[in-house]
């Protein structure tokens, strides 16, 4: 129930800012503020009741919903949810005191925000297929309106095309779920949509997996986005107002990894294996095309945008190498992008705010006027580009080691996309920041203030803190993750082959010892 | 036993976060003092564990860990922060925390009256940590980490004067360069972890020689790959074109970072990691052939180079490649004394000449210097005397190393004939470039008359005479330092080969070398033209420095960028979004074209719905 309590306190609030009078602006945002907060903390209270030696669901109800058609509301958390559950509620705050200075209808601005909220919420704690598909539609439309009204000169043609490009894919989802539906009821006699039942009882052919596998693989890989469905993300994020950008690239990208998490991964083991290539190679196309596609943007909005294509490629990368270091290197990757890139998202809103523009050769020599802003921005520069001692390099690190015991071409690959990251990222860092500002009008910028400074704190102590000790973080996933790799391990599915991966290197290892003891006795 | 090391570690940390957050509250020179202040400190915990080391049986000496905390766990990837205190590791912290408190000292009259005083020493700070980090590190994520973050404090120094467009550009090429080294580490990283289970330097290499035998594939791998980081950090072929360019930077960070201590953790490196070398022959000789080419490629760009600080950064890649060339000849303690004594007259060299760019109000072309011994007599001194051990002039500290390494480049096991004339070739073009800006700079006449030189002030000119001092006298510890680094070597202490033909023809080549600059000065100007004329050509392509950059740009950052564009413009616009939009365009026909029906006329409905009658009507018919 406290799960419940925790996932709904936002659209609560939403309706109870529809009572306050549109006049009272300032009222309506401490409000919407104070919620947002008050459901983080609540949030920080399931992370502290949570068990980290368990796989199993916890904080979980159970609810008749739609008896007729088994359909019950079903929810519960586990090591692979908690933490974006956690940074859910967390950015939701973090994008209310973003958006302080919205000008236009700020009630039904705010409103939106906790709604979107509790939709994004929903996502990751529903264990029930149906369930799931509603959340994973219901807050689609708070996005939409965010974009679309609150959004740039293009915002109509940004949001329609968001809304269209996901609606398409949940669509397909949509098929799936009824599919597995009847298989389900074939094989057992039961009409359940319940997920924790469908895990356990669906057993069905490689044929019919690689089916289902593709059908859920068009909607995640849209919202995740891979290449080549990720061209609706530059436009959603240019047009999105500082806030939507935020909570886009924070919690809804991740949406689509969470999925794959949930759903590809263990309901359909074996096809996630046969798709390995198939997913490395988008991935690995991913990283390096947003990297060079971020390489010659001229709006800092949109470079920002590419290079999160590039670094979703790599949690992609780490989630299919099946293997524990690519898994928690994921799931920690997860967090790091939306820390990174949703803090420079804000960051590009701060100056944005101040010049209306977000042109990179508009800029120049800012850190001579804005020193605090100059210094915050490139510790998530480098954050972004996976600097050791900073979070992004942990998360890189585990998911090429993972990616690299099962192919060392693909983490190759990968691994120029660390390269490219440091180019464009260094690049743009150094046209807005460094050398001479030939433009009179940056002289006039004034440093952070102490919002924007509240505002980037956190951030960047996470940032710190995940690159000195994520073990607090990695301890949450191992469980669950442990859990998933038997399921999904490569070794479940090659004929006459037991152990896992260490296993057989020590063989070799041991093999090779012999086989030089030998070699010198024959000397 | 050996937690207090980590102070080692902590004093330039806290350096570096107490100034950048409270610097500003420091008035004037306090921050420059502080931060030489915990230098200085970090120093002395440094000696005082190379005096803990002396006092332990040499076989106690080494695989001394000390764990802080277990730090990352993820399946049975387990890794904890721990530093590794050895003779290795000591020695280089002696080099890196000593000439290092020195420089820093110069800075504090160096940089005096720059606006950003504080956030200079706060990045000086930042980078004693990094480096000690990288040289403590126990095992390879940790070298990595500090690996990355010594070039990422190379990025701010070399970057240091932000308004400046040719500083920035080249902290970044820096950056960039470096960060394709860590690529290289991490893939060697994750290959030995792939054959050992293991990250930890200890169980490595004890490891490995029980598991591979030589020239094995994966050690091959793990060596070569660890090679590209070192390359890239001790700017040796190909990946050197940050090195002349961060010369941009101020000069004492060119003194510590690109001559005394970054520089040389690739070398550090390859000695780190003797034991995968050994069993690796092939990756041995390929250092040893790229730390010769690159000795006297760097040797002869820097006969034409007429910036002081651009002459002394070749000099450096040239001596750089001495040190590989040991190192590939398994000469590993002798790659670190030359190391030792390069830190010392390299950074005497650089800081000299910062006092001299101090004195001329920043001038460095050395064709606007000249007869500055008058106007500086002290650095006049101090720079002759980096001079000669540059050029490796008998009995001083240069002489020692530099002639040792000359010798086992033929006669150790893997030396042979073309690595000695490589490395004796390039003792005379050091001898002629050094002598070089000698003449130009201080001897003669003034050629910029309206430039007033000024002697630098005693704190600039102290460490010089420290180092001074050390650059003459320094050699004599040769047998010492091997002695002290054997253990880690494998008890290994290199002969000295005595072969009174070699050692002359390497004497006479460093002579021939100052006496040709010698004949070049005392030409007068008339046949100088005559001369310069003739080799013009070959000028032009030192000058240029083999044209390396500019085929950089046009096989790498050219196509890439233009890739970009092209992917931008083309896949991304006209491709993948015209293609969605169409689709949308499509349906939107469509829909049009079906709500055309629903036009609100009534007639129209009562046509539809008597054709779908009908429709339905003949299915039910002919069915």
């Amino acid at each position: 129930m406290f799960l419940t309590f925790v996932t709904f306190l936002p659209l609560l609030g939403a309706f109870a800012l529809a009572f306050i009078p549109k006049e009272n602006e300032g009222t309506i945002k401490q409000a919407a503020l104070g919620i947002a907060l008050v459901d983080f903390v609540l949030s920080l209270g399931l992370w502290m009741g949570f068990d980290n030696t368990t796989h199993a669901m916890q904080f979980e109800f159970n609810a008749s919903w739609i008896a007729a058609w088994g359909v019950n509301y079903h929810v519960g958390i586990d090591g692979i949810s908690l933490l974006l559950y956690v940074m859910t509620t967390f950015l939701t705050a973090f994008s209310i005191l973003v958006s302080w200075n919205v000008k236009k209808h700020v009630r039904e601005y705010m409103m939106a925000m906790l709604a979107l909220g509790t939709g994004m919420l929903g996502v990751f704690i529903a264990l029930d297929l149906f369930l799931f598909y509603v959340f994973w539609e219901f807050q689609l439309v708070p996005m939409y309106i965010i974009i679309g009204v609150w959004g740039g000169p293009r915002r109509i043609y940004a949001a329609v095309k968001f809304f269209l490009y996901t609606a398409v894919g949940s669509l397909l989802m949509l098929v799936a779920i009824i599919w597995i539906y009847f298989i389900v009821k074939d094989a057992t006699g039961v009409f359940t949509t319940d997920l924790i039942y469908i895990t356990q009882h669906l057993d069905v052919d490689l044929g019919t997996q690689k089916w289902l596998w593709m059908a859920f693989f068009l909607a995640f890989a849209i919202k995740v986005p891979m290449f080549p469905f990720h061209t609706w993300l530059p436009d959603a994020h240019v047009e999105a107002p500082t806030a939507g950008s935020v909570i886009l690239a924070g919690v809804l990208l991740k949406m689509g990894t969470y999925g794959f998490l949930r759903f590809n991964l263990p309901l359909l083991p074996h096809a996630s294996n046969e798709f390995i290539p198939f997913i490395a190679v988008l991935s690995i196309i991913g990283i390096v095309y947003g990297a060079l596609v971020a390489m010659v943007q001229e709006d800092l909005k949109k470079l920002v945008a590419y290079s999160s294509v590039s670094h979703l490629g790599f949690v992609m990368l780490g989630i299919f190498a099946l293997n524990e270091y690519g898994l928690q290197g994921a799931l920690l990757q997860n967090l790091n992008h939306g820390i990174s890139t949703g803090a420079l998202f804000f960051l590009v809103g701060v100056i944005y705010d101040r010049r209306h523009t977000r042109e990179i050769k508009e800029f120049g020599g800012i850190t001579n006027y804005m020193p605090k802003f100059a210094v915050c921005f490139m510790i998530l520069t480098l954050s972004s580009i996976g600097l050791p001692g900073m979070n992004g390099f942990v998360g890189e690190f585990l998911i090429l080691l993972g990616m690299f015991q099962v192919n060392k071409m693909y983490a190759a690959g990968a691994a120029l996309g660390v390269i490219l990251a440091a180019c464009y990222m260094l690049w743009m860092f150094q046209r807005v920041m460094f050398m001479q500002s030939n433009n009179p009008e940056n002289e006039k910028l004034t440093d952070l203030d102490l919002r924007e400074k509240i505002l980037i704190a956190p951030m960047i102590v996470l940032v710190f803190w995940i690159g000195l000790y994520p073990k607090p973080f990695l301890k949450t996933f191992d469980a669950s993750v442990s859990h998933l790799v038997s399921v999904v391990h490569p070794d479940n599915f090659r004929p006459g082959k037991a152990g896992g991966q260490h296993a057989s290197v020590k063989i070799d290892k041991a093999l090779k010892k012999i086989e030089k003891q030998t070699h010198k006795k024959s000397h | 036993m050996f937690l207090y090391a980590w102070a080692i570690l902590f004093l330039p940390l806290l350096g570096f976060i107490g100034l950048s957050w409270f610097g500003d509250r420091l008035p004037g020179a306090k921050s420059g003092y502080a931060a030489s202040a915990v230098v200085g400190a970090a120093f002395l915990v440094s000696f005082f564990a190379f005096g803990h080391l002396l006092s332990l049986e040499p076989e106690q000496r080494i695989n001394n860990v000390a764990v802080l905390y277990p730090w990352i766990q993820a399946g049975s990837f387990h890794l904890d922060l721990a530093i590794l205190v050895d003779p290795l590791s000591v020695f280089m912290l002696l080099i890196i925390t000593g000439v290092g408190f020195l420089i820093h000292v110069y800075s504090i009259g160096y940089m005096d009256g720059d606006p950003e005083y504080t956030r200079f020493f706060s990045y000086m700070n930042l980078f004693i940590f990094s480096m000690a980090l990288l040289v403590l590190a126990a095992d390879f994520f940790f070298l990595i980490v500090g690996w990355a973050l010594v070039g990422l404090a190379s990025y701010l120094l070399i970057g240091f004067w932000t308004e400046k467009t040719s500083a920035v550009l080249a902290a970044r090429k820096a950056f960039v360069m470096n960060v394709i080294g860590d690529v290289g580490m991490v893939i060697a990283a994750f290959v030995a972890f792939d054959a050992f289970g293991t990250l930890n330097f200890v169980e490595i290499f004890t490891e490995a020689p029980k598991l591979f035998g030589e020239n094995d594939e994966t050690v091959l791998l793990i060596t070569l790959f660890l090679l590209v980081g070192a390359f890239a950090k001790s700017a040796q072929l190909p990946l050197h074109t940050w090195l002349p360019d961060a010369m941009e930077g101020p000069t004492p960070v060119s003194a510590l970072i690109h001559a005394a201590t970054m520089v040389t953790a690739g070398v550090y490196l390859v000695a780190r990691c003797n034991v995968l070398y050994d069993l690796a022959p092939y990756a041995m000789y390929f250092i040893a052939t790229v730390g010769a080419t690159t000795a006297i490629f760097a040797g002869t760009i820097a006969l034409v180079q007429n910036d002081i600080k651009r002459v002394i950064a070749y000099s450096t890649m040239s001596q750089l490649g001495y040190m590989f060339l040991a190192a590939g000849v398994g000469a590993y303690s002798l790659a670190m004394f030359h190391l030792m004594t390069h830190a010392f007259f390299k950074a005497l060299l650089f800081l000299s000449a910062g006092s001299v760019i101090h004195g001329l109000h920043g001038e460095q072309d050395i064709r606007n210097m000249g007869g500055l011994k008058t106007a500086m007599p002290i650095t006049c001194g101090v720079f002759l005397i980096g001079t000669l051990t540059l050029a490796g002039f008998p009995l001083t500290s240069g002489f020692f190393s530099k002639e040792a390494i000359i010798m086992s480049a033929y006669h150790a096991p893997m030396g042979n004939f073309l690595f000695w004339s490589l490395a004796v070739l390039t003792a005379g073009l050091t001898a002629f470039y050094s002598f070089r800006i000698f003449f130009y700079a201080f001897l003669g006449n003034s050629r910029n008359p309206q430039v007033k030189a000024h002697e630098s002030p005693p704190i600039m000119l102290a460490p010089l005479a420290v180092l001074a001092f050390f650059s003459l006298v320094m050699g004599l510890a040769g047998p010492a330092v091997m002695h002290f680094l054997a253990p880690v070597f494998g008890g290994q202490i290199p002969v000295h080969y005595e072969d009174g033909l070699l050692e002359s023809i390497a004497l006479l080549a460093g002579l021939a070398g100052f006496v040709a600059v010698l004949g070049l000065y005392l030409t007068d100007e008339e046949r100088l033209e005559m001369i310069k004329e003739a080799l013009l050509p070959f000028h032009e392509i030192l000058y240029k420095k083999y044209y390396v950059d500019e085929l950089y740009d046009l096989l790498i950052v050219i196509p890439t960028k233009a890739t970009g564009k092209f992917m931008d413009q083309l896949t991304e616009k006209k491709g993948i979004d015209f293609s969605v939009d169409k689709v949308g365009a499509v349906v939107k026909q469509i829909s049009e074209e079906i709500s055309a029906w629903q036009n609100g006329r009534v007639r129209t409905y009562a046509l539809n719905m008597l054709a779908g009658v009908a429709i339905i009507l003949l299915f039910v018919v002919f069915k």
